[in-house]
């Protein structure tokens, strides 16, 4: 069954849409919980609660692609219910180490509530992405976006654990240069 | 900025991207630098080892004897020379398959018939008859037939075994009673037994062996190995050993030492190391003793050897024994059966 299929399933409000993308993007959905969550049971928790979140959004959004609109949702989801564990001094995993990478970039300042234009910043975002190369923009994605772990990259790419983290650090460098260069406090 | 609002823009980039990302797998890639050293290594050892080979063949190993070609006379203990043997000029002394007539040592003449290996004889003598028919010694004589000598013959022709069948590893007379019959491995099953038992006889006392080697293998490389042996400024003996079921090379030397490419080639014939047995027999080499003065004029011939009585001789001491041309007088016991008329060369007078 492909997306269009699915999607109608939802926008006719017949429950087999949850079954029928459970079955095709489950698995995909499960590990983006996983690699954030770092826990089986939360991960397919937060997998069910994609579900629900998609049955509440479509319609009236209508999806270009249903499996980056399920993983975003997840992705979402997965960093909420860990924020949530963070502050109870659980939780952490990859996330945790996103976290401190990520550190590199964002000064750690207060942003006052407003000023950050979110669209600008991600066409910065994507701007910076596009000025890649496809390998370095997958890995970081693959990183940050979907938060495998350094060993996972290197397996995926063939690269060793080393060339990744250098990588990645450079990476890290070029954003925060490029986000200075459009103007973001970072 | 924080970096968890960092981490939640990153979310929101576009989904193009995000897709390449998850789809995107890179399979290790195929080290072709790696791969071709390796290859060139490969074929560098590979290319290597046979020039190295050629330039360092190995060699055949090989026993040193030593005491020369002073070989023991007893025939019944382990043979000094290969079966079959020559002496002297390599490549004229085919074996012969049957050691019963054969086994005896081709550098050292025994006119004993009773040092035979295994105690065999030649036996059937059909007596001595002169040109005008007359009988100067009787039939069957000298000794009787051997047993297991017709039990060997008996094989020899219901197998042709001169024509070495590729299951014939070699016979031999083992025993008064006893004949030994080597068969190569492979070929040896109870009914090809049953089958020799047969063709030897009723009562045959047979005794099988297996063996690696099958005599046609064996005489096979009797041409090679002499052909390795030719260019050698050394006295050689080449034949196979039946009993030994290898290829004899003996050689007669001063020195112990072989020329590498001697040991080589026969290497080569044999890389087993097992099919040829390679022995340099060192120091002065014993040849068969002859009284020399005996072929001379007697009338300058030295004064020892006028003086010393042939052996059996019943002449004293000090009187001559040799007679006109070196014919030695026999004595009357040597040709007990003889007409003493018809043997003119023999009178007192000459």
């Amino acid at each position: 069954m492909d997306d269009n299929e699915i999607i109608e399933l939802f926008f006719a409000r017949d429950e087999c849409a949850i079954e029928s993308a459970s079955r095709v993007y489950g698995a995909y959905c499960t590990a983006i919980a996983k690699n954030i969550l770092d826990d089986q049971g939360a991960a397919e928790e937060c997998v069910n609660d994609t579900w629900l979140k998609c049955w509440q959004s479509i319609p009236p959004q209508r999806p270009k692609s249903l499996k980056s609109f399920v993983g975003r949702i997840v992705r979402n989801l997965a960093l909420s219910v860990l924020r949530a564990e963070t502050a109870q001094k659980r939780g952490g995993g990859q996330v945790q180490l996103a976290l401190d990478e990520l550190s590199e970039v964002a000064s750690g300042g207060d942003t006052p509530e407003g000023a950050l234009d979110r669209k600008a910043f991600r066409a910065a975002l994507d701007d910076f992405l596009a000025g890649l190369p496809e390998r370095n923009r997958n890995l970081f994605l693959r990183r940050y976006w979907y938060l495998d772990s350094v060993e996972a990259l290197a397996k995926r790419y063939s690269m060793s654990k080393t060339q990744v983290t250098t990588t990645l650090h450079r990476l890290r460098v070029k954003l925060r240069v490029h986000l200075q260069q459009e103007g973001f406090e970072v | 900025m924080k970096n968890h609002e960092l981490l939640d823009m990153i979310g929101d980039v576009s989904e193009e991207y995000v897709q390449g990302a998850d789809s995107n797998v890179v399979r290790p890639r195929f080290r072709w630098k790696t791969l071709a050293a390796c290859a060139a290594c490969a074929a560098l050892v590979l290319g290597a080892y046979p020039v190295y080979q050629a330039a360092n063949p190995p060699l055949h190993d090989y026993a040193v004897m030593e005491g020369g070609g002073t070989l023991e006379t007893d025939l019944n203990k382990e043979a000094k020379a290969p079966a079959g043997s020559s002496t002297g000029t390599p490549g004229q002394g085919a074996p012969d398959p049957a050691p019963a007539s054969t086994s005896g040592s081709g550098s050292v003449y025994d006119p004993n018939p009773n040092t035979l290996p295994g105690g065999a004889y030649i036996g059937g003598d059909a007596g001595e008859s002169g040109i005008d028919g007359a009988h100067y010694s009787k039939p069957g004589l000298d000794t009787p037939v051997q047993e297991a000598a017709l039990w060997y013959d008996a094989l020899m022709k219901t197998y042709r075994l001169d024509e070495n069948p590729e299951w014939y590893g070699g016979a031999w007379i083992a025993g008064e009673r006893l004949l030994a019959v080597a068969i190569v491995d492979g070929f040896h099953t109870p009914e090809l037994e049953a089958e020799i038992q047969e063709a030897a006889g009723e009562g045959a006392v047979l005794r099988f062996s297996t063996v690696k080697y099958s005599m046609e293998f064996l005489n096979g490389l009797m041409e090679p190995a002499v052909r390795a042996l030719d260019s050698m400024d050394l006295c050689a003996a080449v034949g196979v050993d039946v009993m030994a079921n290898c290829l004899g090379v003996d050689l007669y030397s001063e020195s112990d030492t072989i020329p590498d490419r001697v040991l080589a080639a026969l290497a080569h014939l044999d890389p087993d190391g097992d099919a040829i047995r390679v022995r340099v027999f060192t120091g002065k080499i014993s040849t068969y003793d002859y009284d020399e003065t005996a072929m001379k004029d007697p009338a300058s011939a030295d004064s020892k050897a006028i003086a010393t009585p042939s052996a059996g001789s019943t002449q004293p001491a000090g009187e001559p024994s040799v007679a006109p041309g070196g014919v030695t007088q026999p004595t009357v016991n040597e040709f007990p059966e003889t007409k003493e008329n018809s043997v003119p060369a023999y009178t007192e007078n000459g």
